[in-house]
């Protein structure tokens, strides 16, 4: 009897195949069914039935179903027919799915309108559910138990090895099953459509959808994580991120990026990166980001293992990454694992999808400014594929729009590339090579103009061994170029830039007993920066001049483990060391010793030739964190890092520009070095709806690169004079409530930090605000950022996203001067004393999704978004300008000074 | 091929929208810091040095009096200085003898206080060919903050720059004059009087030169000043422009250049941060505090180019006299007001110029 009473209907509301109907006390269906009775019970009845016919019964607990039935004989009577009789009398009806379901209760009940409703509307939900789902079992024989038991193994797809020890989750019920050593598990679920998620260090994670009619077998495939197996892949679970050793780490997926609202419908990584607690940008525009207070050289951008110098497209509206090739992005902003060095205040790690194996897609894109394509295809199935993508620019026509008549002579441009070609050499060996080109143009008024390309090429080489070792070897070359063109002096003049670095890398990945995970390797890079060219035109008189840049090479050798010391104590320790060179050939000036390097002290000169070391650093990188897990639901995590910084941007404008000078460290200019330390608390609540966290930090930071008032940093070969290095340090907190699941979704995160330099002051012209701690450049105190999810339909969304930020520090005029009887000039504060004005914005969309949108041969979806809804004029900068005879006026320039609305349809066909 | 997707998008904004908002200046910052400015140069004519204190933003500067200013000559010579007004202190051209290759600094000795500039030696000349002007248009921020574009007089410079010195430093200062006949309706006798008028041109402007970063030989067609167009009453009759030429030190220049950057904040990405700029005046005993403007010894030479009101013939339509110059400058309606007195226009009105013819 249990064995159908037991399941309510709502397990039925899952199970609905699509085209059926609903019939209420009427049968349509086709059998009959011969059988006698006299005086049993319905449900007696009902079962017989079930037992002798391929038919399944449901029955309202609440309904008489107890009550005994008149005596009757059905021979061949149509199954409706039989019904009708059995039910005449009672207060029951039912209702008929398909031919072999039905669902019994009570007449008034199954009459309900809302009845009726509720199922149509679950067989809704069902079809936009299952559209992709793996079936098990046959509609037509689903267990009279209400169960069915699933037979499942894990393979690998690349190799059809069977994997054992995979951790099988099913997440609506709550339970989690492990693979046997032949890679097989079995599990006894409810029929009805079930979520199955498969997390691995080394494989990538697997999320699938199950739509389980009966008992039945399945084979899943996961495909090794090529680029970075045996590394600590974050993310997945609220409760793997719990645990997890690594502190201050964040992963967006392209999908959660996709759902932000955005800039004219582009979809942006580094904006999305701007919703992370103690992330915040530099500004409405410029290039770059900022972490806990860092500068924005201080972070490492990495995309397929090459470094980026300037992650953005005109001057930091869009970012340089095309989403459609990107798989996911982490950020490490806390403990920084061993594998990454170089930079002093986090590492971002774009991973770039692998091409599909086995299917042609194409992908493309028209939009107002900017359009897109992608193609990505097998060029030999499950052996060889690529993709290919590519964005381009023709926005100078929404340029001519602009009132400002300067922008409308303006012109900006960009477009970027991207290649990857992958091939699988063996069952365990991968050979992959990856090309990235970016560039940029932008001429202000025909006054000036700059110019950015970027190119890098990759080839990595995966092998994985048995005993769960991969072996990973890259090499990667990389192009940068800038130029800078100032048309309005009488001497017209280009200035020209460059770095190109060599980068090799070979990691050695090993999982040993499922508690460790290690890596080791050996990192090495080779910077050589271009001249830089410097070309004066003066009618027909053209003046050159070669800046020959100071050149170096880095080399790193790591380890770092990641396993649990204790059931509750997971720790990942990691050690770097670092060995760096400052090479020839370059000629450096000699200064008189303790005098300021200025030109009147230079005492002589000294030439080095190609190669020759000129300085030489080295450092030890000593890294630990540790997650202590409190409970289910909670954990503490404490995380130290030491790391060094070989190479600077030097920039003395108001905000980062892609023609800023990367300058390696130098006989004058030691590394920078960053002692961090944080600690958190994380709480997961109501079984990890809710995923709140609480952060503090502190960096002391050494040897950070400061300019002089006004320095001369183009076209000056002895950039020693115009520098000199402080000290710094950054705190802050973070605070961020998260809500997973259910309807809405979303997160709150606030920041509350601090970024201080001070001037160790050994020379007056090196003293900064009289050698007080003085705020950097990005000190913001106050970060809040919401983003809002919310499920209004089954296919309509709507998202906001909301960010403020305290002004960031400026220096600002406090009094006139006149110069004799004439001009009236400017003083100005302390540097960094005051600030612009703070910094807030929100951005809407709603979506209506593809399942609303529907043709006979096309599916769409429909996006309207609003960026900076409410039109704040956010300040990009602040200056002040008088005009002659008219007073001081203070200008904010907004470059995105109202609400910019935007459609984007999508649809496939 | 297995599945085409595509996607469009639609843009729907008002338009791009970059734009420039006025904001309310903290008018509570305060500094108080010493200005020094003039200096001495190789004319014979009276020379000046000013002396005041900064208060803050819209307050004039406060004039320092009682202060004793000396220049130093050669470490040997001291030029006292006059106190010729508050804050203005004069050496009279008759006790002056300057010497090419001599150096000079100034020492301030004021409130218990004294102030001392670097030395700097006086440069030979270096002497322009001549000077032309053209017209062209000027982007300025209009009232209600949006840019837009006005009609300006160019004077440009022609200088040979000597090839032996690899670094030369110039600085123009331009001196706008011009003479205006009042008007004979103006009274029943019909007599006139012709006024004249002096002003220096965009003195905020500093138009500065060096070669050590191009090694030009000449200097040609170098914009040293300009002047809007409109209202047009100071070309009606005879107008010349004075270029002193001064050739200034490294030091100099450097102060100036950097003054130049901050005065010309745009609000771009490629804006220096701005700064408190010090010369080269300190306090003696306090090296730390802050003083402002600079003590400028330096060799001048001047050109000047006439111009009158049938030059602008076909290239420009200037109004001529019968316009309502100064009913339009005195704001006074559409009635013709006819200019009656030397003192209707904003500028200074001088004595006729030596110079003048």
């Amino acid at each position: 009897m249990s064995r159908f009473l037991t399941n309510t209907y709502l397990v039925l509301a899952f199970f609905l195949p699509g085209g059926q109907h609903f019939l209420f006390g009427q049968s349509g269906n086709p059998f009959t069914i011969t059988l006698a009775s006299n005086g049993d019970s319905l449900v007696t009845v009902l079962h017989q039935i079930e037992i002798k016919y391929p038919v399944k019964f449901y029955v309202d607990p609440s309904s008489k179903f107890h009550q005994v039935v008149s005596s009757f004989n059905f021979t061949n009577t149509p199954m409706g027919e039989a019904l009708h009789q059995l039910l005449t009398g009672t207060d029951l009806g039912y209702i008929e799915f398909e031919s072999y379901l039905f669902i019994i209760s009570d007449s008034i009940r199954l009459n309900n309108n809302q009845f009726n409703e509720y199922f149509k509307r679950k067989k809704s939900i069902e079809e936009n559910a299952i559209e992709y789902a793996s079936v098990i079992g046959r509609p037509d024989s689903i267990n009279r138990s209400g169960l069915a038991l699933i037979r499942g193994k894990v393979i690998d797809g690349a190799t059809d090895s069977v994997l054992s020890n995979m951790s099988i989750k099913i997440n609506d019920l709550d339970t989690t099953l492990i693979s046997d050593r032949r890679g097989n598990f079995n599990i006894v679920v409810p029929v009805g459509i079930h979520e199955l998620t498969i997390e691995s260090d080394a494989f990538q994670s697997l999320q699938q959808t199950l739509k389980v009619y009966s008992d039945g077998a399945i084979v899943i495939k996961l495909f090794a994580n090529a680029f970075s197996l045996p590394e600590v892949v974050i993310g997945g679970s609220a409760q793997r991120r719990l645990e997890n050793a690594v502190a201050g780490v964040a992963e967006l997926t392209i999908k959660e990026i996709k759902r932000l609202p955005s800039l004219l419908g582009e979809t942006d990584v580094l904006k999305a990166l701007l919703t992370l607690p103690g992330v915040s940008n530099t500004g409405e525009v410029g290039s770059g980001y900022n972490v806990r207070g860092g500068n924005i050289d201080q972070n490492l951008i990495l995309q397929e293992g090459a470094f980026h110098l300037n992650p953005t497209h005109v001057l930091g509206l869009f970012s340089a990454f095309n989403p459609d090739a990107i798989k996911n992005v982490t950020l490490y902003k806390g403990y920084i694992p061993a594998q990454y060095g170089g930079r002093t205040s986090s590492v971002l790690n774009i991973k770039l999808k692998d091409p599909d194996y086995k299917k042609w897609s194409v992908f493309g894109g028209i939009g107002p400014i900017s359009s897109k394509i992608f193609l990505e295809g097998p060029i030999i199935k499950d052996r060889t594929s690529f993709f290919i993508g590519s964005r381009f620019t023709y926005s100078d026509w929404v340029l001519k729009l602009v009132r400002d008549p300067n922008l409308k002579n303006s012109s900006a441009g960009f477009n970027d590339f991207n290649f990857k070609l992958s091939h699988r050499l063996s069952n365990t060996g991968t050979i992959q090579v990856s090309a990235y080109q970016s560039n940029d143009r932008f001429n202000y008024a025909k006054e000036f103009g700059y110019g950015w390309n970027s190119k890098s090429v990759s080839v990595l080489y995966t092998q994985q061994f048995k005993n769960q070792l991969v072996l990973s070897a890259s090499l990667i070359y990389s192009d940068n170029n800038s130029d800078f063109n100032d048309q309005t002096a009488l001497v017209k003049n280009i200035l020209e830039n460059g770095l190109v670095y060599y980068k090799a890398k070979l990691n050695a990945g090993w999982q040993i007993f499922k508690t460790h995970t290690l890596n080791a390797g050996i990192d090495a890079i080779r910077y050589k920066p271009k001249p830089q060219i410097f070309e004066a035109t003066l009618d027909q008189e053209i003046t050159h001049e070669e800046i020959n840049q100071s050149q170096g090479d880095e080399g790193a050798l790591y380890i770092n483990d990641e396993f649990s010391i204790l059931p509750k104590l997971n720790a990942s320790f990691g050690y770097r060391f670092n060995i760096y060179r400052n090479i020839g050939p370059e000629q450096i000036n000699t200064y008189e010793p303790g005098k300021p390097r200025i030109p009147l002290n230079v005492t002589g000169m000294l030439s080095y030739t190609q190669g020759q070391t000129i300085r030489k650093f080295q450092g030890a990188e000593p890294r630990a964190s540790l997650a202590y897990i409190l409970s289910d639901q909670s954990s503490l995590k404490l995380a130290y890092n030491r790391l060094y910084q070989f190479i600077h941007l030097v920039s003395n404008t108001a905000a980062a520009t892609p023609v800023d000078i990367w300058q390696l460290s130098n006989a004058f200019l030691a590394p920078q070095s960053a002692n961090n330390f944080s600690l958190g608390y994380f709480k997961n609540l109501n079984q990890n709806e809710w995923e709140t966290s609480f952060e503090v930090y502190y960096k002391k930071l050494e040897n950070l690169v400061e300019y002089k008032d006004f320095a001369k940093l183009l076209r000056n070969p002895h950039l020693e004079t115009e520098l000199f290095p402080v000290i710094g340090k950054s705190y802050g907190a973070e605070i961020s409530v998260k809500r997973l699941k259910n309807n809405p979704t979303g997160y709150i995160s606030y920041t509350l930090s601090r970024s201080l330099r001070k001037s160790p002051g050994l020379f007056p012209d090196e003293v900064i605000n009289n050698g007080q701690w003085y705020a950097s450049n990005f000190d913001k105190p106050h970060n809040l950022n919401i983003v809002f999810d919310l499920q209004v339909r089954k296919t309509m969304f709507l998202s906001a996203n909301f960010v403020y930020t305290t002004g960031r520090p400026q220096t600002a005029p406090i009094a006139d001067f006149y110069l004799g009887d004439g001009g009236v000039f400017l003083n100005y504060s302390q540097r960094n004393s005051l600030r612009i004005p703070d910094y807030h914005r929100l951005d809407i969309s709603y979506t209506i999704t593809r399942g609303a949108i529907r043709t006979r041969k096309s599916k769409g979806s429909l996006t309207l978004a609003i960026y900076n809804f409410y039109a704040r004029k956010n300040a990009f900068s602040v200056f002040y300008r008088r005009t002659p005879n008219e007073p001081l006026v203070g200008y904010k320039l907004a470059v995105l000074g109202t609400a910019l609305p935007s459609i984007t349809y999508n649809f496939q066909f | 091929m297995g599945k085409v997707g595509i996607v469009l998008i639609l843009f729907m904004s008002i338009g791009w929208t970059g734009c420039l908002v006025e904001i309310p200046y903290d008018t509570t910052l305060r500094s108080q810091a010493l200005v020094v400015s003039g200096g001495v140069n190789d004319l014979k004519e009276n020379q000046t040095i000013y002396l005041s204190k900064t208060l803050a933003y819209g307050v004039p500067p406060d004039p320092q009096i009682g202060a004793k200013v000396t220049v130093i000559e050669n470490n040997t010579k001291a030029y006292v200085f006059d106190e010729f007004q508050p804050g203005i202190y004069v050496l009279d051209k008759n006790k002056y003898e300057p010497k090419t290759g001599g150096t000079y600094f100034v020492r301030i000795e004021f409130n218990g206080i004294t102030y001392q500039s670097e030395a700097e030696t006086l440069m030979p000349r270096v002497i322009p060919d001549s000077l032309s002007w053209n017209l062209g248009l000027k982007t300025v921020i209009s009232d209600i903050g949006v840019p837009k574009e006005i009609d300006v007089l160019k004077v440009q410079v022609h200088s040979p720059l000597n090839n032996s010195e690899k670094k030369l430093f110039l600085k123009w200062d331009v001196l706008s004059s011009f003479q205006f006949t009042t008007m004979f309706e103006c009274n029943q006798f019909h007599t006139v009087s012709t006024c004249y008028y002096s002003k220096s041109l965009n003195p905020s402007e500093i138009k500065i030169f060096s070669n050590q970063d191009n090694g030009l030989s000449y200097l040609k067609n170098q914009e040293v000043g300009e002047e809007t167009l409109f209202p047009n009453y100071q070309f009606v009759e005879t107008h010349y422009y004075s270029v002193y030429q001064h050739r200034i030190s490294e030091q100099a220049f450097e102060y100036y250049r950097k003054l130049r950057l901050v005065s010309e904040q745009n609000g771009t990405i490629f804006d220096p941060i701005p700064a408190s700029i010090h010369g080269n005046v300190y306090n003696t005993k306090d090296k730390n505090e802050s003083v402002l403007g600079y003590f400028q010894v330096s060799s001048v030479s001047i050109l000047r180019k006439k111009i009158v009101f049938s030059d602008f013939q076909d290239i420009y339509p200037l109004l001529n006299k019968d316009f309502n110059y100064c009913g339009w400058v005195r704001g006074a309606g559409p009635y013709f007001a006819p200019c009656c007195n030397c003192y209707e226009f904003p500028e200074k009105v001088v004595p006729k110029p030596e110079w003048w013819p």
